[in-house]
């Protein structure tokens, strides 16, 4: 090897450069494909550099044929150069038929720093195999399933026929190791790139598992995020059979239609709400076409018996539709502290273009939430969705019924209250600037009482606001608290 | 008794910088001590800091001094939540406009004082930096030499396809 050479970068302390090393590896521990090649780049500037960068570099790991990588491959790598395996924090395994036993015996188990695991399109094999000793002790923040299938089953769910809620899901979550796991994650990578919202992060906590209970391997599940084909009622159920009541502390859920969002408010009711302290909302496509052609019925029939204005008549029906099952499942959770809500953006073209009557304050979700909210509640955090190229975003704010939300500024109510943080997902391409003053002019507006207590706070990301300003590139997600 | 909203801080050359206690107690360490001192006339020593370095901090201090309700707000999480909201402004990149050994000493000036958003902001101009570039072009930038053999470097390049960050 050749001699080690001062560099003028070596006037910074190591932690120095681990901040800039780190910034440069930043990513989502969900996000596995986010590549940059920033620190790929660095790793080969010297030997310096490279010891810095290598427990970045290998903190995340895909195996598959996807990725290039098998599992032959990768026991190659791990005899060659373990140290560099042990960096491996979250690893992705996904598209593999034969070799999973092998993979437990002979990877997992060997990676001490793991904490993320992902398994995408991966057979699960029952208890003898997915429930060894040495793998059902690793413990683990998040495992991700997604297209998990029993080769030995009937229906798997990578058909793309097989009905929701005759997916496979009790079974695998009995067979699976998660007598140690922090987070189930239900939600899939192509699920969440396209359905996905704005998904914020309050923060991350560290918990004390409790001793496992016999009979029950999900006793460390205190956060459990569904979505998609998996947030519907059968699965609900199926977590209810194996999770501890009262053990979730946190819940995300993005509910495709009014059927999954009933079987979650059960869910609640039944073993998950008790304790739950954090609930993660996202809307979808399909409710708000539901909750719509509620409104519209319900407008019609009225308007069949009683006559009036079709405006009249919407407000007078508002409190009816699919959302008002969110009033359920917020009531089921007595200690709740933190609730977000991502609101679409797709509402305003239907009105846009002439297919719905305009009516502001229509979708009446915040009210019914408000009035079910805890004592114990402390923030809220709302999350503005539009197209980007929609120069109309602002008024998809009107469509909701915000101003329910200043009822949060009662201080003998909501004693602990601390504010609302209102973040935008997706950007107009063009003035920026100018979008998010109205945005904030329009809260201000609706949540006059909020405002005053200063218990507003937005989320825009002012340097990304800035270097697309600098580039005349418009705005695309990215805004991660 | 001379001003007690001001206090004097001496670099390590001996310049001497009269400055506004608000603005020097975005520094943790010298908040921590003002507060150990209490009403005093002395100087505070800064043994680590040339007087240059000295003036471009308390600079960026002073530009800096009504962010810390900003940065103190619910939305912040821990260090790693903080470091990726640490905003760079066009002001903060025109501050760091400067040849880079005096960029670094900054930088490190803020790590011994404690000024966390000046240390994140300094760490996102040279992250920025280095964004983008080949290794050899990061060599050129901060003018490292090179050590490895070609035949490590091939072996390193092998290795890497292992790394998610390609």
């Amino acid at each position: 090897m050749a001699a080690e050479t001062e560099d003028p970068m070596n006037v910074l302390l190591d932690e120095i450069l681990l901040i800039i090393f780190h910034l440069l590896s930043k990513r989502d521990p969900d996000r596995y494909n986010y590549r940059q090649g920033s620190l790929v780049s660095c790793s080969l500037v010297s030997n310096a550099w490279r010891r810095f960068t290598e427990p970045f570099l290998f903190s995340h790991i895909a195996i598959g044929p996807g990725e290039g990588h098998s599992f032959h491959d990768f026991l190659h790598f791990l005899q060659a150069r373990p140290e560099l395996v042990r960096y491996c924090r979250c690893m992705r395994v996904s598209r593999v038929e034969d070799d999973f036993s092998t993979f437990l015996s002979q990877v997992m188990v060997h990676l001490p720093s793991l904490k993320h695991l992902a398994l995408d399109t991966v057979p699960i094999r029952l208890l003898d195999e997915a429930l060894r000793p040495d793998v059902a002790a690793l413990e683990l923040s998040t495992l991700k399933l997604a297209d998990i299938y029993d080769p030995n089953g009937v229906a798997t769910t990578t058909e793309e026929d097989a009905p929701w809620d005759t997916k496979p899901m009790d079974p695998v979550l009995h067979s699976l190791p998660l007598s140690r796991v922090g987070c189930l994650n239900l939600v899939s990578d192509s699920e969440s790139n396209f359905y996905d919202y704005y998904y914020p992060r309050f923060g991350s906590r560290s918990t004390d598992y409790p001793d496992l209970q016999e009979g029950s391997n999900m006793t460390g599940i205190d956060n459990i995020v569904v979505g998609g084909d998996d947030c519907n009622t059968a699965v609900f159920e199926a977590l209810e059979k194996v999770i501890r009541p009262g053990s979730l502390l946190r819940l995300t859920a993005k509910c495709r239609r009014h059927t999954d969002l009933v079987g979650f408010a059960a869910f609640l009711r039944r073993v998950a709400g008790a304790n739950l302290k954090q609930l993660d909302i996202n809307l979808t496509t399909f409710m708000e076409d539901e909750q719509r052609e509620s409104m519209n019925n319900n407008a019609c029939k009225s308007s069949c018996v009683g006559g009036g204005t079709r405006r009249s008549l919407m407000y007078a029906f508002s409190d009816v539709g699919p959302w008002s099952t969110f009033k359920d499942a917020v009531s089921a959770c007595p200690t709740l502290e933190r609730m977000h809500i991502g609101i679409l953006p797709y509402a305003i073209n239907a009105f846009r273009e002439g297919e719905a009557l305009f009516v502001p304050e229509r979708y009446r979700l915040f009210t019914s939430i408000a009035d079910a909210l805890p004592p114990t509640f402390r923030k809220f955090m709302l999350s503005l969705h539009t197209w980007w190229d929609s120069p109309d975003w602002g008024r998809c704010i009107e469509l909701w019924d915000l101003k329910a939300l200043d009822a949060l500024a009662d201080e003998r109510r909501y004693a602990r209250f601390e504010g609302l943080l209102v973040c935008m997902a997706e950007w107009p391409d063009c003035e920026v600037e100018k979008s998010m003053q109205a945005a904030e002019e329009r809260t201000k507006t609706l949540l006059p009482r909020l405002h005053k207590a200063k218990k507003i706070e937005y989320g825009w990301d002012l340097d990304e606001v800035a270097r697309r300003r600098k580039s005349g590139r418009g705005m695309f997600g990215g805004l991660f608290l | 008794m001379g001003d007690s909203n001001r206090l004097t801080l001496v670099a390590s050359d001996g310049g001497k910088f009269v400055v506004d206690k608000e603005v020097v107690q975005m520094s943790v360490l010298l908040k921590n001590m003002i507060e150990d001192l209490g009403e005093t006339d002395e100087s505070i020593p800064i043994p680590n800091v040339t007087s240059p370095v000295l003036t471009k901090v308390i600079e960026f201090c002073e530009n800096h001094r009504t962010d810390a309700a900003r940065t103190d707000g619910p939305n912040v999480d821990g260090d790693d939540a903080r470091m990726r909201t640490a905003v760079v402004s066009d002001w903060d990149r025109q501050f760091f406009d400067v040849d880079q050994d005096l960029m670094f000493e900054i930088i490190v000036a803020a790590n011994y004082l404690d000024i966390k958003s000046l240390v994140d902001v300094g760490c996102k101009v040279v992250a920025d930096m280095i964004k983008g570039k080949s290794p050899q072009e990061i060599r050129d930038l901060f003018d490292i030499v090179n050590d490895f053999s070609p035949e490590e470097e091939a072996a390193l390049r092998k290795e890497n396809e292992w790394a998610n960050d390609r």
